[in-house]
């Protein structure tokens, strides 16, 4: 009988597998690439090795999306923080997806954290992103939000107004509007929607006007009528609005997303939703 | 939505804290000038250098809304020390009779 030779072909240990963000990410919010169980009990119940394959393939999707080489910590060319509220505490819903080491968020006032995600009491709870919005150009920028909850009222659900200087504010519907500002003029632009669930975002890439998205679609093109510039020194605040420094008009509504960053276009805007709401069908939420 | 009801001394006290992991607290003045905290605040209590607050009575109570800036907590406390002089100078004083 011949010996026979048997050739066991290996993977390269340095080989990546996940992207960068992801690892820095989950690794900051200590949860494991394993069977550690989250949630359980519950509908949102997940292990730690789905966590990574679920928000991984997110973060593939958006780098896909944005035309974003893979593999390459670059997240951090088109945004500035992203908030995706994985791991059901505060301390891990503080933590920015783009670079866990910047922009960590500051909760105060009464929240409920769960795999559910984060829910404002609307009394007093908010949270301070720490991103003052002259790190950005007032003609490139975006920010946003998801939200959990249909109501009606005056609540902001992120904003930092600089009355002097620039504005950003999301009043997700009051009135029955979207209202919303972006560096204008200081007052709020309006548009019909019909309740305040999903992604809503805002984003500008002129001088002339801004647009406002729900879920991927355009809702309105607002007109600017004065003060294209971006020259804010007040933090945004998420679920509750910094006016000048006072912290005004707490949202009650339950939120799993936000973000800032760079301008996108309207498709980028609908791939992003698209991509982040797959992840959020993954984590039954 | 239940609040508690707290003190100036009290808010002194957890002002600038955290009540539990990553979570300040964040007293504020409600409608009628009380300044409050909320339940999450207190059934999420983990700091045991202020554990009175687990014990403070939660009532409900319609929500207000405005954080205040610290110059506005010291007018505050300017306001209770000056209705405590009020009161004070207000108060019967009764002669004391020394037996010599």
């Amino acid at each position: 009988m011949k010996d026979k030779l048997y050739i066991t072909f290996l993977p390269p240990t340095d080989v990546a597998i996940w992207q960068p963000e992801t690892i820095a990410y989950l690794g900051a919010a200590v949860i494991p690439d394993d069977t550690s169980l989250y949630f359980g009990g519950t509908a949102y119940q997940i292990t730690g090795a789905e966590i990574w394959t679920a928000l991984d393939a997110c973060v593939v999707g958006w780098k896909t999306d944005l035309g974003l080489t893979l593999f390459q910590n670059n997240l951090s060319t088109r945004f500035k923080y992203i908030y995706p509220r994985i791991g059901g505490t505060a301390a891990t819903h503080a933590l920015n997806l783009v670079d866990p080491t910047l922009y960590t968020g500051t909760f105060s006032g009464g929240w409920t954290h769960d795999g559910s995600g984060a829910l404002p009491n609307g009394t007093n709870g908010y949270m301070n992103t720490g991103f003052i919005p002259s790190a950005l150009s007032v003609t490139n920028c975006s920010f946003g939000f998801d939200s959990k909850t249909d109501t009606n009222g005056l609540f902001s659900d992120f904003g930092g107004i600089d009355t002097s200087n620039g504005d950003v504010n999301m009043y997700t519907r009051v009135s029955g509007n979207n209202n919303t500002r972006l560096a204008g003029n200081g007052v709020n632009s309006a548009v019909a929607v019909a309740d305040s669930l999903g992604l809503f975002a805002i984003k500008r890439d002129n001088t002339l006007n801004y647009k406002a998205y729900k879920e991927g679609s355009v809702l309105a093109t607002h007109t600017v009528t004065s003060r294209p510039i971006f020259n804010s020194t007040i933090p945004i605040t998420e679920a509750a609005q910094n006016a000048n420094g006072s912290i005004i008009q707490y949202s009650p509504r339950k939120r799993t997303l936000l973000f800032g960053g760079l301008s996108m276009t309207d498709t980028e805007v609908a791939d992003f939703t698209t991509t982040w709401r797959t992840l959020e069908t993954t984590l039954n939420r | 939505m239940k609040i508690a009801i707290i003190n100036a001394e009290q808010h002194r006290e957890i002002y600038e804290q955290l009540y539990s992991d990553n979570m300040y607290f964040n007293p504020i003045l409600d409608k009628d000038g009380n300044m409050i905290i909320t339940e999450q605040e207190i059934d999420q209590l983990t700091n045991q250098n202020v554990a009175w607050v687990s014990s403070l009575i939660k009532v409900e109570k319609d929500s207000q809304l405005k954080t205040l800036t610290k110059e506005e907590w010291i007018a505050e406390d300017i306001k209770v020390i000056e209705q405590k002089l009020v009161e004070l100078k207000t108060k019967e004083i009764k002669p004391i009779q020394i037996k010599l």
